[in-house]
């Protein structure tokens, strides 16, 4: 219909269209819509002609649709009256939106409001008709003329289509857009023509009053001369601390913050990019999904972290779910509640400790408040404080945000606790617990799995999961009549299901990779019998799965990894052979094999690459070479472990003991896959094995510097790389090869590397390597024995030993020693041809007697001779039965190097001696026998080299007395001419590493006596010090003469002098003063200004050369290390413990090891 | 349950072994190889009743010992789920007791008792105790295995003497 169309026709026409069309679909009004459509469609398509045409008909049907219409609209008003008022409502607005019909429709309407205004009803309306239907007619006729008339006034039909073709494309696309809801997201986003985002700082907590301030002032300043054009204010809960305006100025946030308490404006208005304005506004949808009998977590409060559960979820809509939780009802005296109440604050705010967590017991309540502050309530229940307590719990309407209710997680142990004891557990609702880790459950599941449906339609079935998917499982039923029938059910309603006897593992939880039987299913829980420990675990079943029959054996990454090498104690070592959970099976080197838990061991350190052992042929083996036995079972295996080349480890799955781990000894096996014979014989010789990667010497590597590194707790340290460099910090914890170092600055712990950190002296400031060799321990760390793990400790002994045949020899092994790249060899001996190294222990020494140079000559004799027979055979010794020799050659190393010889593990060492060669000093005390062993044996000894006595240097030297070497105060003066040459003092130090050998101790046993390290003589001789080259300028015992100008406040005796070449008399006034004790604090050039502490009126200048160290006498006395390594001297130590001229030191803070420093080196303090 | 199996096993013999009584040495070393010894597969070799080969003797290059590959059939012993097994009790605990089935040794927790059985830590030796029953050490009960744990070297086994008939056997 076109718009002229309407104009010019009748109303009535119009509204009689519709009518027509009415009847013949349906009364229902909601057609309307499309058959108006059509009608449009229809009317505008029609011709005139078309129109003339029904003109005809119209007229003569008229009455009679007039008619209907009217019994329409009747019918419909009896039928819908009571919805008359709506529907009219609905058709007017449709109508409208036709905007061609409006006259229409509101034609139409006012028949209705007619119809609806008449109040007397169907009988009315009828009698009504008549007379209108008459006027009707004859309006229609006339307007139909008009119509008629202006028709031909119009356009032809052509433009009307055209037109209305224009018209209906336009009203199409309105209305698409009028209709959608849709608008796409993106249209909606923010751009850079809206308004911005500003973010101001507020205090926090008080953003909602200061949003509501910003409102009044803006809705106040609206309609004033310059309101302010902030557009929206809100804040986030979320983002606590802060809120946002939306205006286009930031002048106008200004404006808007001014003078608004608690908006920190110094902080500035920042502009919240574009991009984060949408996700700003973004509210993230929270399922806080209640349901009773859920667990959650109290987030707030004294019961912060506590678990509860969900009781009631009845006003959940206002946001307050009722819980029931253990209480934490402090229980302490009155008094104390009564001091509270005093400070004004309610019970429990004040307290800094929680009080536990348990059930609300009436009695225990009433002892401590009074029968008036617990009120009964029905049903057993107790009011208390305001709280409500119900069979001990207390039950408690909170608001949800003080809950959590995701990731609760509950373990077995809360939700006992939580159900009293075990004896409930069984009635409690199991399902809860479930419910709280439902969401863990698909993540369990794994094909194969058994599973049984327990809520759902389902409930009961059970059957093996098939396939896995989010939230749906496929189950293969088993049992019934869906039996091997493929049901999918929804995963968070299964639970894994169990049988009794079944083997399971623990796969979480504290027990986890525990083993077990089930011994009892409850639902849920699952109680196991532990294969390894003989108890009872009870864990969900979720948590465990089948497990194999036979317990695994793989590795399971723990501290002890199979087939690791252990120590049990410090002689037994074991191999494991099985980790069982929290325990290890292991077998012992005897063959026993016993579970210890992995407290109970060490682990050894890793030698596989190292590790050597001789088989029975002589030939060497490795760890991985295959190898069986030549006795006993035969068995074969592959070897594993080697501990010290004496027990092997081999391993063999096929055989069913211990895993298929046997332990054999060394000469009982044989390769499997043959070798070259013993013909080699250059492999005998120790000086070719040394040149050899790991041959000889190399057998085992030195001790790595792990071995117990938890005694470097506590030590203080500097860090010398990374981003902490410079920093100091003190050593707590040591985790492999990371320390945790809690910083001196900011009392933060780190975990630095332990290459990254050195050790820092106290006092002194100095800084040490870590690991070596124990810093301020008296041994090792003399000198170029400072790295004594890296030297190779048969070389260190040698040197000291074998240097006697070296010197004299020149082609004896030792001499090849000698040319090894040895720090030793090229330090000390000048490549083995100098004349002889105990010259220059001698040098240190002074006058050393000649019986004590006999025993260091002669010591290593016996240990070429004695062990192998023949020179040689040191391979022999080192090869075949390369225990003693290794032992012995490892211990000092080891031993003096780190200070604390004790630990070494040799147990030749530890059987030789009683003190196992931890102190020089039991050394010292059997030297005498040492020596005279050695001498024995030296004479029997087939060593056919020129005696050291024959030495035309051993005459000179007397560098210690035998029965003290050590002590050695004796060799002033006299300074032989060795002395003078600087280049022997530096061989001492290795002595001083091989010293305190327990070979020494062992003299009348085949091992002691034989190591190379009888040669500790020279140690004695040189009395401990290591300074032989200190100066040059000679020495007391081993201390420059001018030793006493470098201290000061100390005690002296007063002596001849011990300036070498010196001009001054031999003794200070003639020996007046000698024998005295002197203390000085002032030193004027070259003397001390001294004062007598046994007549203090006694004050003298005296020269330094004429003071010695008044040494120690008792334990707890003060002194002051006035020689020895850089780092020792200075010290200001403690005596504890004096053994044969040694004291042991008081420990002292960054203490590695005993701090023990011979006597000789050590000065009383005078003034403390 | 018990079972007749044929099994092999493979004997070395040392040289001076070697001699007119060879075959009893190996009958004796057979017997002292596999009677008492268990494995996985087969359970618990009881007894062997016949050597049916004794095997052909290798001397083994290297050593001189001989290998025989010897056939025998012995008695095995191997639990089931479900069998129903007699034993005597060797040890009572607060989780349970174990009994011994002969080499087997199966354990009862408290959980698969009755119950109305409870734990008496305090009598001596410690028991477990129903009105009508007493279980302490020595005595025989009947039980149900419930499920094996089999290691390759051992077996051990979780019964329940929660159903009827299972528990004590009197002697009367």
């Amino acid at each position: 219909m076109s718009d002229v169309e309407d104009a010019s026709s009748p109303i009535e026409a119009k509204s009689e269209d519709e009518r027509e069309e009415r009847p013949t679909t349906t009364k229902k009004r909601p057609r309307i819509v499309d058959p108006d459509e059509e009608d449009d469609g229809d009317e505008g398509a029609d011709t005139k002609d078309d129109e003339e045409k029904a003109e005809g008909d119209e007229k003569d049907d008229e009455e009679n649709d007039e008619d209907e219409e009217d019994e329409d609209e009747d019918d419909d008003e009896d039928d819908e009256e009571e919805n008359d008022g709506e529907r009219r409502r609905k058709r007017r607005r449709k109508q409208k939106r036709y905007r061609f019909l409006d006259v229409e429709a509101e034609v139409d309407d006012e028949d209705e409001e007619e119809d609806e205004d008449n109040d007397y009803g169907d009988v009315a309306e009828f009698i009504d008709e008549a007379p209108e239907e008459g006027a009707v007619q004859n309006d229609y006729q006339h307007r139909r003329l008009d119509r008629s008339f202006g028709r031909d006034e119009q356009e032809d039909v052509q433009d009307i289509v055209q037109r209305l073709k224009e018209r209906h494309a336009r009203t199409a696309a309105a209305r698409y857009n009028g209709d959608s809801d849709a608008v796409p997201q993106r249209l909606l986003m923010p751009g850079v023509n809206d308004p911005s985002l500003w973010r101001v700082y507020t205090k926090t907590g008080r953003e909602a009053a200061i949003c509501a301030s910003i409102f009044r002032k803006v809705f106040s300043q609206q309609y004033s001369a310059n309101p302010i054009e902030v557009i929206s204010v809100f804040y986030r809960d979320s983002l606590g601390g802060m809120i946002f305006l939306e205006a286009r100025q930031s002048a106008a946030v200004s404006a808007a913050i001014a003078g608004i308490v608690g908006i920190f404006a110094s902080r500035g208005v920042s502009l919240v990019p574009i991009e984060e304005m949408a996700p700003l506004l973004k509210i993230k949808k929270k399922d806080v999904n209640l349901t009773p009998g859920m667990w959650i977590k109290m987030k707030r409060g004294k019961h912060t972290g506590d678990l509860a559960q969900v009781v009631d979820t009845d006003q959940i809509t206002s946001g307050v779910v009722g819980i029931k939780f253990i209480p934490r009802i402090d229980l302490t005296p009155r008094e104390k509640r009564k001091e509270r109440a005093t400070n004004g604050k309610a019970g429990g705010l004040n307290t800094t400790v929680k009080p536990p967590s348990r059930l609300f017991s009436y009695d225990d309540v009433r002892k401590i408040y009074g029968r008036q502050s617990v009120r009964q309530g029905a049903q057993g229940s107790y009011f208390f404080e305001n709280d409500e307590y119900i069979d001990g719990f207390c039950v408690k309407d909170v608001k949800i945000i003080v809950i959590e209710s995701e990731n609760v997680n509950p373990t077995l142990e809360e939700i006992s606790r939580f159900s009293g004891d075990d004896q409930t557990t069984a009635k409690f609702d199991l399902s809860a617990i479930a419910d709280a880790n439902k969401n863990l459950t698909v993540s369990v599941l794994f094909p194969g799995d058994q599973v049984e449906v327990y809520e759902g339609e389902q409930t009961g079935l059970y059957g093996s999961v098939e396939t896995v998917t989010q939230d749906i499982i496929a189950i293969k039923a088993f049992g019934g009549d869906v039996h091997n029938q493929i049901i999918e059910v929804p995963s968070r309603s299964v639970r894994k299901r169990f049988d009794v006897g079944e083997h399971v593992k623990v796969l979480a939880g504290k027990n986890q990779d525990a083993t077990g039987m089930v011994v009892e299913v409850k639902g849920d829980v699952i109680t196991l019998m532990s294969d390894q420990g003989e108890q009872e675990i009870k864990v969900f079943s979720k948590d465990i799965r089948k497990a194999a029959d036979t317990s695994n054996t793989t590795k399971t990454g723990g501290l002890y990894d199979l087939h690791d090498l252990v120590m049990l104690d410090s002689t037994t070592a074991a191999v494991v052979t099985k980790v069982e959970g929290a325990l290890l099976r292991v077998l012992d080197q005897n063959g026993a094999a016993r579970s210890v838990t992995p407290d109970q061991v060490t682990l050894r350190r890793d030698n596989k690459r190292f590790a050597v052992a001789t088989d029975s042929q002589g030939n060497d083996m490795k760890v991985g070479d295959n190898m069986k036995e030549t006795e006993g079972e035969n068995r074969h295996g592959e070897v594993i472990n080697i501990f010290r080349s004496l027990f092997v480890f081999l391993h063999n799955r096929d055989l069913t003991d211990n895993n298929g781990v046997f332990v054999a000894r060394a000469q009982a096996l044989i390769s499997v896959t043959p070798k070259s014979a013993v013909s080699d014989l250059g492999k005998m010789n120790p000086a070719l094995n040394q040149q050899l990667p790991y041959g000889g010497a190399s057998l085992m590597p030195p001790p790595p510097t792990n071995v117990n590194r938890n005694r470097l707790i506590n030590t203080l340290v500097v860090v010398i790389k990374g981003t902490s460099k410079g920093l100091m910090g003190t050593i707590r914890d040591i985790q492999g090869d990371n320390a945790r170092v809690e910083l001196k600055t900011n009392n933060k712990i780190l975990t630095i590397a332990l290459t990254s950190l050195k050790r820092k002296d106290q006092k002194t400031g100095q800084t040490f390597p870590l690991e070596a060799g124990g810093g301020p321990s008296g041994f090792g760390r003399g000198g170029p024995a400072a790295g004594g793990y890296d030297v190779n400790p048969y070389s260190g002994a040698p040197m000291a030993g074998g240097q006697t045949p070296g010197g004299f020899g020149g082609r004896t092994p030792a001499a090849r020693f000698g040319q090894t790249p040895n720090p030793y060899a090229s330090g000390a001996m000048g490549g083995g041809k100098t004349p002889n190294p105990y010259a220059s222990a001698a040098g240190a020494g002074g006058r050393t007697p000649a019986p004590g140079w006999g025993a260091g000559g002669k010591t290593p004799a016996p240990g070429w001779g004695g062990a192998g027979g023949k020179t040689p055979g040191w391979a022999g010794s080192g090869g075949k039965t390369p225990a003693p020799g290794f032992d012995g050659g490892r211990t000092p190393a080891w031993g003096g190097g780190a200070g604390m010889g004790g630990k070494t593990p040799n147990p030749y060492g530890s059987a030789a001696g009683p003190s196992g060669g931890r102190t020089p000093a039991p050394s010292n005390s059997t030297y005498g026998s040492g020596m005279e062993a050695g001498g024995s044996r030296y004479n029997n000894g087939p060593i056919t080299a020129p005696t050291p006595y024959g030495g035309p240097v051993h005459s000179a030297p007397t560098p210690a007395a035998p029965s003290n070497p050590y002590s050695a105060p004796t060799p002033y003066g006299a300074p032989t001419p060795f002395a003078e040459g600087p280049s022997y003092a530096a061989p001492t130090p290795g002595a001083t590493l091989s010293a305190p050998t327990p070979g020494i101790s062992g003299g009348p046993t085949p091992y002691g006596a034989p190591t190379p390290f009888g040669a500790p003589t020279p140690y004695g001789g040189a009395g401990g010090v290591s300074n032989g080259g200190m100066n040059g300028n000679g020495t007391i015992g081993g201390l420059p003469w001018d030793w006493a100008l470098d201290f000061r406040n100390i005690i002296v005796e007063v002596g001849p002098s011990s300036k070498p070449n010196t001009r001054s008399p031999l003794h200070f006034q003639r020996g007046q003063f000698d024998g005295q004790r002197f203390g000085y604090d002032s030193i004027v050039g070259e003397s001390c200004h001294c004062v007598s502490l046994d007549d203090g009126s006694i004050i003298e200048d005296i020269p330094a050369e004429y003071l010695k160290p008044f040494k120690p006498d008792q334990p707890g006395q003060v002194v002051v290390v006035i020689n020895g390594t850089q780092d020792q001297k200075g010290q200001q130590r403690t005596t504890q413990y004096e053994n044969d001229g040694s004291w042991m030191m008081e420990m002292d803070q960054g203490d590695l090891g005993a701090l023990v420093i011979d006597a000789g080196d050590l000065c009383r303090i005078w003034k403390v | 349950m018990f079972f007749l199996r044929e099994l092999t096993h493979t004997i070395l013999l040392h040289p001076s072994y070697f001699g007119a009584q060879l075959e009893d040495y190996l009958r004796q070393k057979l017997y002292e190889d596999v009677e008492g010894t268990c494995s996985g597969k087969h359970g618990y070799i009881i007894s062997v009743i016949t050597i049916s080969d004794i095997g052909e003797g290798k001397i083994m290059p290297s050593t001189g010992q001989a290998k025989f590959k010897t056939t025998y059939t012995a008695i095995v012993m191997k639990p089931f789920k479900g069998e129903v097994v007699d034993g005597k009790v060797v040890n009572v605990n607060k989780m349970g007791f174990f009994a011994m089935v002969g080499p087997l040794q199966v354990f009862v927790s408290c959980h698969l008792t009755h119950s109305d059985m409870k734990y008496d830590p305090n009598a001596s030796p410690p028991c477990y105790r129903s009105n009508d029953e007493i279980i302490q050490k020595d005595t025989k009960v009947r039980m149900q295995i419930v499920g094996c744990r089999v290691e390759a070297n051992d077996i051990f086994a979780i019964g329940t003497i929660k159903k009827d008939f299972l528990g004590q056997i009197r002697e009367d």
